[in-house]
Order: structure tokens, then sequence, then C-alpha cells
């Protein structure tokens, strides 16, 4: 080691412009980790700060959804039910006995045909609560179901296939992904202006993929996260608070042909319980 | 044949396990096992060569480097984990910096120490300076981790708390 034979004074300038170099390292590398650390604790708070704006968000437009759901039953209810059994008891009111035979017959048949009506109705609100063919038959008869009924309607061409659905998902599991399916395919008939739709299933070893296609106007992914932050797009926000509630992801893209555009959701499959 | 000098393998053996509990990770708890062995060798090595008034440079110089890469692993370390717990309100941090001070301080001295034998008195005073200033900077330290008192943050209370985002989250909730 040549720079370690030299004189006195070599010997202690060395050591001073030596010592003085290391300390100066160690003091420089203590001073950053000590700002980098608070730097890092700092975006870790705001990190956590958007993700409890997110969540917050997600809360109110589920507690809005809910309460528009409680409207719209009572307003189903209050304004056709309601009429209906009103009318229902106009015809069988105290005056029916002293009718005559015929007009009694008349009454009893009308009074049937409105109580007949309001139960087809409550059905019809019950069914939009929890469809039977999903309780009975499962997520694929009802998500079929639902897409011949659109079809069915003329307005658009509605199709839906399941490749692999022999492992089936879990019963909540499965009235997530049909009201994500639901809300997804009504958000396509408000706003696209689509002329198909048309729905596949896959599955893989440890998720379940759903794809909706249509040739109508859609979103993009960054559409997406931006009307899931602002105050607007409920529908978004509920699918995207019941994705949260089923661990998946959903993502909404284009085709690169930018003929129509694509919405996949992953739902990973839980062991049977 | 030089003096056996028993207190740089009892020191390098305390250093050591200090370190070895200081980490948690266990590749860098193996990493230290494996280093070990190399001290004793160097320390053997030193042993045969040294005379009876010379340091044992080479073992020391390395017992020098290697805690001194140890610290900085251990800083990087902690800077990565996610913690909420400020990196200069921890004790270990405070031995840390202490021992790194002292251990890149010191290292010049320990490495020129053979060579200013043969220097004047003033060099001899003025290195004696540097290595006094160096441990006493360290034994500040020392001192300063027993008065640093480890605090914690909890996320609420550092989220914004105008905007009441978890009151807010709390009382949908109920």
């Amino acid at each position: 080691m040549y720079f370690l034979q030299t004189d006195s004074s070599g010997i202690s300038r060395l050591m001073l412009i030596g010592t003085f170099g290391m300390l100066t390292l160690a003091v420089g590398i203590i001073v950053f980790v000590i700002f980098h650390q608070r730097r890092v604790i700092r975006l870790q708070f705001q990190m956590k700060k958007l993700e409890a704006e997110k969540q917050q968000i997600l809360l109110n437009a589920s507690i809005r959804f809910q309460e528009e759901e409680r409207q719209r039953i009572a307003a189903d209810l209050h304004d056709d039910a309601g009429p209906l059994l009103a009318t229902a008891r106009l015809y069988l009111n105290e005056n029916l006995v002293n009718q005559e035979k015929a007009q009694q017959l008349q009454s009893i048949i009308s009074a049937k045909q409105i109580i007949d009506d309001a139960i087809a109705l409550i059905r019809n609100i019950s069914h939009s609560l929890m469809p039977p063919t999903l309780k009975n038959f499962g997520l694929e008869s009802a998500t079929t179901d639902l897409f011949q009924k659109i079809s069915g309607s003329g307005m658009i061409k509605a199709t839906a296939r399941f490749h692999d659905y022999r492992e089936r998902l879990r019963v909540e599991q499965e009235l997530l992904v049909f009201r994500v399916i639901q809300e997804l395919v009504n958000n396509v008939l408000k706003h696209s202006h689509s002329g198909f739709i048309h729905l596949t299933q896959h599955a893989a070893p440890n998720s379940m993929f759903f794809r909706i296609h249509h040739d109508g106007k859609g979103i993009t992914q960054e559409e997406f996260e931006k009307l899931n932050q602002s105050a607007m797009g409920l529908g978004l926000k509920n699918i995207a608070s019941r994705m949260n509630v089923l661990n998946g992801k959903i993502s909404f893209e284009i085709d690169p042909t930018q003929t129509y555009y694509k919405i996949t959701v992953e739902i990973p499959k839980l062991p049977m319980i | 044949m030089g003096i056996l000098r028993l207190h740089l393998p009892f020191e390098f053996l305390i250093m050591t396990y200090f370190f070895f509990c200081l980490f948690d990770k266990k590749k860098y708890k193996v990493l230290i096992i494996v280093l070990v062995p190399l001290f004793f060798i160097l320390f053997f090595l030193d042993y045969r060569v040294s005379n009876s008034t010379s340091l044992y440079t080479i073992s020391t110089l390395y017992e020098f480097s290697l805690f001194t890469i140890l610290i900085l692993i251990f800083l990087f370390d902690k800077v990565k984990n996610e913690s909420t717990v400020l990196i200069y309100e921890t004790i270990e941090f405070w031995f840390c910096v202490s021992f790194i001070t002292y251990f890149s301080g010191n290292f010049f001295y320990i490495l020129l120490v053979e060579t200013s034998k043969s220097a004047t008195s003033d060099t001899k005073i003025q290195l004696t300076l540097i290595y006094c200033f160096v441990t006493i900077l360290k034994n500040c330290f020392f001192s300063f981790s027993i008065f640093s008192k480890k605090k914690s943050y909890p996320i609420e209370n550092l989220i914004d708390s105008s905007s009441n985002t978890f009151n807010t989250l709390t009382a949908n909730n109920t």
C-alpha cells in the first residue's frame, strides 16, 4: 500500500481527510435514511387517506342505492298494488249482499281479476328483488334467462354463453355476480345504443371470468376510475363496491379495432362450504 | 510472536450477537453466521504475523467494515419496511448511528496506526485527538439513545382530521 508509506505531515493529512470523508459519508447516509423514511411514511398516510376516501364514496353509494331501491319498492307498492287492492275492496263492499245475483257474480269476478293482477304485481316486485331462477337453478340459468328476456324485447340482440360452469361459485358470490352483470347490462342498454350484447364465461384454475362485449358507446378503465371518484355514476360505484366484496377485478377496455367494447369481470373461486 | 489481544474477539462476538438480535430477517442472520468464521481466520493470521507491540490491523479493519455494512443493511431495511414509527425515535437507530460514527471515524486511524509509529509526537497527538473526538461523538449518540422514546403514529390520527373521514365511516356503519 504505497499511500501508507508517507511522512508525518502526510499521515496527519491523510487521516484527517480520510476520517472527515468517512464521517461525512456516514452522516450523509443517516440523513438520507431519516428523510427518506419520513417521505415513505407520508406517502403511506396519503395512500391510506385516499383509500379511506374511496371506501367512503363506495359506502355512500351503496347506502344511496339501498335508499333508492327502497323508494322504488315503496312507490311500486303504493302506486300500483295499493290502488288495485282498494279497487278490489270497492267491488267487495257491504252493498254486495243487496245486489242481484248476476251483478254479485260480476263484482266477484272483477275483484278476483284485480286481486290476480295485484298478485302478479307483487310477484314481479319480489322477482326483481331476488330472481327465482337464480335462487333455484343458479347463475348460468339466471343469466341466460336475463339475456333471453332482453333479446325477446326485440330492441337488441343479446346472447349469453357459459363455457365451463361445472364448478359453480358460492351462492352469495353468484348473487353478487348476477347483480354486477345486471347492472352492466342495464348500463349498456341505457347508455351505449349498441346493436348486440354478448356475454361469455370461462373458468381458470383459481378464478372465473365473465366477459361482456357490445358494439355501442362504452367506457374505458380510465373513465371508470374517474366516474368512480366523482359524485356521478351510482351504478358503477355499486359495481365497484360489489367487486370489493367479491375480492374480484373488473376492467373496461376498447377493442384495438375500436369496433366494440369489452368488460371483463374476474372472480376468485372460493372453496364450497 | 504478538501478545494475544483477547478483547478483540470478545468485542466482536458481543457486537455480532447484538446485530444478530437486531435483524428480523433470516437471511441476514445467516449472513452474520457465515461471516463470523472469516474474522477468526483473520484474527489467527494477525496473531501469527504481528509482533508484540502491533495492533491486529487486518481483523480490526474487517470487524469495522463488516459492522458498517451491517448497519447500512439495517438502515436500508428499516426504510423499506412499512412502519409508522419514525426511525430516529428508536433506540436501535441511535445505537447504529453511534457505531457507524465510531467505525467510520476510526477506520483510517486503524489503517494508519502502524505507519504512524515512526511519526513525530505532534502527529501522534493529532491522531489521538481525532480518535478521542470520534469516541466522544459515539458516546454522545449512545447517551442520546437512552433518551429516545419510541412513538407510533396511528394512521387515523394523521389522516386529515378536518375531513373526519373515519368518523363519517363509523357513523355510516352504525
